[in-house]
């Protein structure tokens, strides 16, 4: 594991430093808004202690929503992105800075303040010179507080394609990578630790009347302070400055990930246009909202996917597979704000597989092969294929063939579970590395129960109206890639320990598509 | 001048400050002593507008304090606060300069140094500390000078010196009666110590229940008593220590008892002295010293030297010593003596009657 993290981490640094800052700066802009709504609500509730009790009440509440529950209640309110992902944050870091805000005031000695009204402070200068230092090293506990849960929540963020070392994490858990989720976790943690030392520095030192601060100690608090100024800013501008001009998305997958690699160099080195990646997001119907609310501009879909899950049309009757992709992309021209470009090649359809050992073993060689056996096998879906009319329904109908044992599983952990024999059937997709490497048997849909998956490039309508030369740049991949080539490029990165950018980059020099820089 | 009139101060049902009215005249040092919760702290506050009166006007050189904008009004008297109320944050130089900080102007360093020196704390030790590093007593101090920093006129003192010891409360005492009658500042000084209120006080409010019990100067409070919860607050012995401790033995001698001069000794009649003065015994002089006595029991017997009967006492001694002295020497003549010179003699039955002195101690 040690080995596989170390790899990672020397040939993925770019990669892992990015996702690094934007880690801290998601983190780092809820925080700010956080500090920036807490500690002015915190001083308002210590004059209206009325209100103090069902405000803080309030927001107790909201944390104890979990995390992932905000964050996917959120998604079809605001959609994916860093949006929501900030919003949710901000929400966790809420409540331990307004608290101690209110505390901290609150605790000021009576008579100090007395003092100081006596003295003839304006109110303004009651909080300024009394109220707020005295209460500093509390409001900073607060925040400290809240900056460890912020960035420790930030690893969800991942999830909904915000960014962060969530998307290694979640990278990870999706191709079993012990490595790559240790290569988000790691750092992840590393850093809440980092900012909990810094920031208990910082508080410890902001309490106030004590002549026992050296010199030393003094340089060391300035630069500690400036230190944190300093990464907060550069995560904080990273995250707001860097404006797109166009947001390439995707699946939560290998091959969706090296596909946004190589458009993004293609749309980059032939115009002017600054290409956003905003990808790895889990579920279709977050991308499909994303298009559809322009958030995103462009992305890879199937042509059965959008057929069954977007037009919901799994009764459309058709003959060969370009009847699928022609009748998506009249439909999408009609009805939809995005349309198709051409197919890359590849059909990445779903695929039922079984261990070549236990094909062998039954002589099996089709779907319609295991009907007899069908009771005595353990079955490990991935939770869409038990939902979708032409998944493990349609198996059950179509073939006549129920498993024995059903349960659900991410497909990062299936080829593990299908190699230990803890399961002996499994949904795969047909250009899955880790078909190979498992050594699996994809068994034949004889009766032609899945829809064509071929891949193709969806667009924003607008964006190419306003961009006609994108077309022919997108479609330089048209026909490229076919299942081979595809499964072959995931393997590359899966199996191999490839970034998907490099394995993207070497595809477009090999088919010279790349232009030499000068 | 301040005017308090027919002020109440009430928290809900409870009475703190019950109908009050007294007026405390420009450059009075003025004590308010009373019980603990007998309203001293809250009459004070009503005055820096820190709580406002339930019923009742405050003036200050007859313009409603109500009509001051009360930062401004603040800001122009000092206020030392009962629980000190150093700011822990900041330097004990910075604390003492607070008013500037206040006022946006630059903080006045001799001052400071002045101040601190004044309350006998040494500036370049104590300028950079931070309240938390002084004793009770030393805070306590900073917050006196603290009120005293932008010289106002008016200043409240809520129980300033109650956390000294004995030697450093006398000092303080001391130097602040000596400012005050430099530098003449209207004084409202709230106390627990009667002493200290009989000692500095020119005019003493003695409240109870947020009540006048008696307003008046010490001598009156000490003397005359209006009720009896005055006299038991006063307590039985002070009157007579106040008495004795305020003795001056140069209004209680006589200056024009008859003296005789050594060389004139054989040229006069002795007796005709001794009748006409209707005395027994007289005191020989010789260049302003005294030299010896006569009495008219030797004179009778023709004995005109002069004898040594006589017992000197130092025109400075308080009471305690001179009776002690006299007493131990009951049938010699007490003669007092200024720097050594004879300066006149006392008389024994009145200074013993000086004991109980509560029936001469008013006019003393
Ligand atoms: N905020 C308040 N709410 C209710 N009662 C109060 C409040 N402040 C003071 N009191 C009451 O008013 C009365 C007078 O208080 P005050 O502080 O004036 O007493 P004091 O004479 O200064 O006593 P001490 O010598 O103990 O300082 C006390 O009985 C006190 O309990
Ligand atoms: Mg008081």
């Amino acid at each position: 594991m040690w080995r596989e993290i170390y790899d990672i981490v020397t040939t993925r640094t770019s990669e892992l430093w990015n996702l690094i800052v934007q880690h801290i700066g998601i983190s780092m802009i809820a925080l700010l808004i956080a500090i920036l709504i807490a500690v002015p609500l915190g001083i308002f509730l210590t004059r209206t202690p009325k209100l103090a009790g069902p405000i803080i009440g309030i927001t107790s509440v909201f944390q104890t929503i979990p995390s992932l529950a905000l964050l996917v209640f959120m998604v079809p309110i605001i959609g994916t992105g860093r949006l929501p992902a900030i919003i949710a944050l901000t929400v966790y870091g809420l409540l331990p800075i307004l608290r101690n805000t209110y505390v901290g005031i609150n605790s000021v000695n009576r008579s100090t303040i007395q003092a100081g009204i006596g003295m003839g402070m304006t109110n303004k200068q009651q909080l300024f010179i009394v109220e707020i230092p005295l209460a500093a090293s509390v409001i900073m506990g607060g925040i400290r507080t809240a900056t460890v849960l912020v960035v420790g929540v930030a690893t969800i963020a991942g999830l909904i394609g915000a960014g962060g070392l969530g998307d290694f994490i979640f990278r990870g858990l999706s191709t079993n990578s012990t490595g790559l989720i240790m290569a988000g976790a790691i750092p992840a943690a590393l850093i809440a630790l980092l900012f909990d030392f810094l920031l208990k520095y910082v508080e410890n030192h902001a309490m106030p009347g004590k002549n026992n601060q050296s010199r030393a100690s003094k340089a060391t608090f300035y630069s500690i302070i400036v230190a944190l100024l300093l990464i907060f800013g550069a995560g904080i501008f990273k995250t707001v400055f860097s404006n797109e001009d166009m947001v390439i998305s995707g699946k939560a997958d290998t091959e969706q990930e090296i596909l946004v690699y190589m458009y993004k160099e293609l749309i980059e080195q032939e115009t002017d246009i600054k290409v956003k990646k905003e990808s790895y997001i889990t579920g279709t119907p977050n991308l499909v909202q994303g298009m559809d609310n322009g958030q995103y501009d462009m992305y890879v879909e199937y042509t059965g996917t959008a057929l069954v899950d977007i037009l919901k049309e799994d009764d459309f009757e058709y003959e060969t597979p370009e009847d699928v992709y022609n009748h998506v992309k009249d439909v999408y021209d009609k009805e939809k704000n995005s349309v198709w470009l051409d197919e890359l090649g590849f059909n990445n359809t779903y695929a039922i597989a079984v261990r070549q050992d236990f094909a062998e073993e039954h002589d099996i060689e089709t779907i319609s092969d295991l009907r007899n056996i069908a009771d005595r096998m353990k079955f490990g879906s991935s939770a869409e294929f038990l939902e979708r009319s032409d998944g493990y329904k349609g198996i059950q109908d179509v073939y006549g063939v129920s498993f024995g044992n059903v349960q659900t599983m991410d497909s990062g952990v299936v080829y593990a579970a299908l190699d230990s024999g803890e399961i002996d059937v499994a949904d795969v997709y047909a250009t899955d590395a880790r078909i190979e490497k498992f050594d699996l048997k994809v068994l034949e849909d004889d009766k032609m129960l899945f829809p064509p998956y071929y891949a193709a490039p969806t667009i924003n309508k607008e964006l190419l109206d306003e961009n006609p030369e994108l077309e022919d740049i997108i479609n330089q991949l048209a026909g490229l890639i076919d299942d081979d080539t595809m499964r072959n490029l995931n393997k590359k990165v899966d199996i191999d320990g490839q970034t998907e950018k490099e394995v993207a980059m070497e595809f477009l020099k090999e088919h010279n598509l790349l232009k030499e820089k000068e | 001048m301040i005017s308090i009139k027919n002020v109440t101060k009430r928290y809900n049902e409870f009475v703190a400050v019950d109908n009050l009215s007294v007026d405390i005249d420009s450059f009075e040092l003025f004590v308010i002593i009373g019980p603990s919760g007998s309203g001293k702290s809250t009459t004070m506050k009503m005055i820096n507008r820190l709580i406002d009166t339930t019923d009742g006007e405050i003036y200050i050189d007859d313009k409603n304090i109500n009509d001051f904008d009360p930062v401004e009004l603040r800001r122009s008297m000092g206020y030392v606060i009962q629980d000190v109320g150093l700011m822990p944050h900041m330097t004990i130089a910075e604390n003492i300069s607070l008013v500037n900080r206040l006022k946006g102007e630059k903080r006045d360093d001799n001052r400071v140094d002045e101040l601190l020196t004044m309350v006998g704390m040494d500036p370049v030790e104590f300028r950079e500390r931070y309240p938390e590093e002084l004793s009770g007593g030393q805070q306590q101090r900073i917050g006196v000078i603290r009120a005293l920093y932008s010289n106002p006129n008016i200043i409240l003192m809520d129980e300033p010196f109650s956390a000294l010891d004995p030697v450093t409360k006398l000092q303080l005492q001391d130097e602040f009666l000596r400012i005050q009658t430099e530098v003449n500042k209207t004084i409202v000084f709230v106390t627990h110590d009667i002493d200290e209120a009989l000692k500095i006080g020119d005019r003493i409010l003695l409240m109870k229940d947020g009540k006048i019990e008696q307003l008046g100067t010490p001598r009156e409070l000490l003397f005359k008593p209006k009720n009896e919860f005055v006299r038991e607050f006063i307590g039985k012995d002070r009157p007579r220590r106040f008495a004795m401790q305020n003795f001056n033995v140069e209004k209680w001698m006589e200056k024009n008892y008859p003296t005789v001069d050594k060389n004139t000794l054989t040229n006069i009649d002795l007796i005709h002295v001794f009748k006409s003065h209707k005395v027994n015994v007289l005191p020989v002089i010789d260049n302003m010293q005294v030299v010896g006595t006569l009495s008219l029991y030797d004179v009778l017997n023709k004995d005109i030297e002069p004898k040594n009967n006589f017992v000197t006492v130092d025109s400075k001694l308080d009471l305690d010593s001179i009776i002690k002295e006299v007493n131990e020497n009951r049938n010699l003549l007490p003669i007092v003596k200024d720097k050594d010179m004879y300066a006149g003699v006392l008389d024994h039955t009145k200074l013993l009657s000086m004991l109980t002195a509560e029936s001469v101690g008013g006019e003393a």
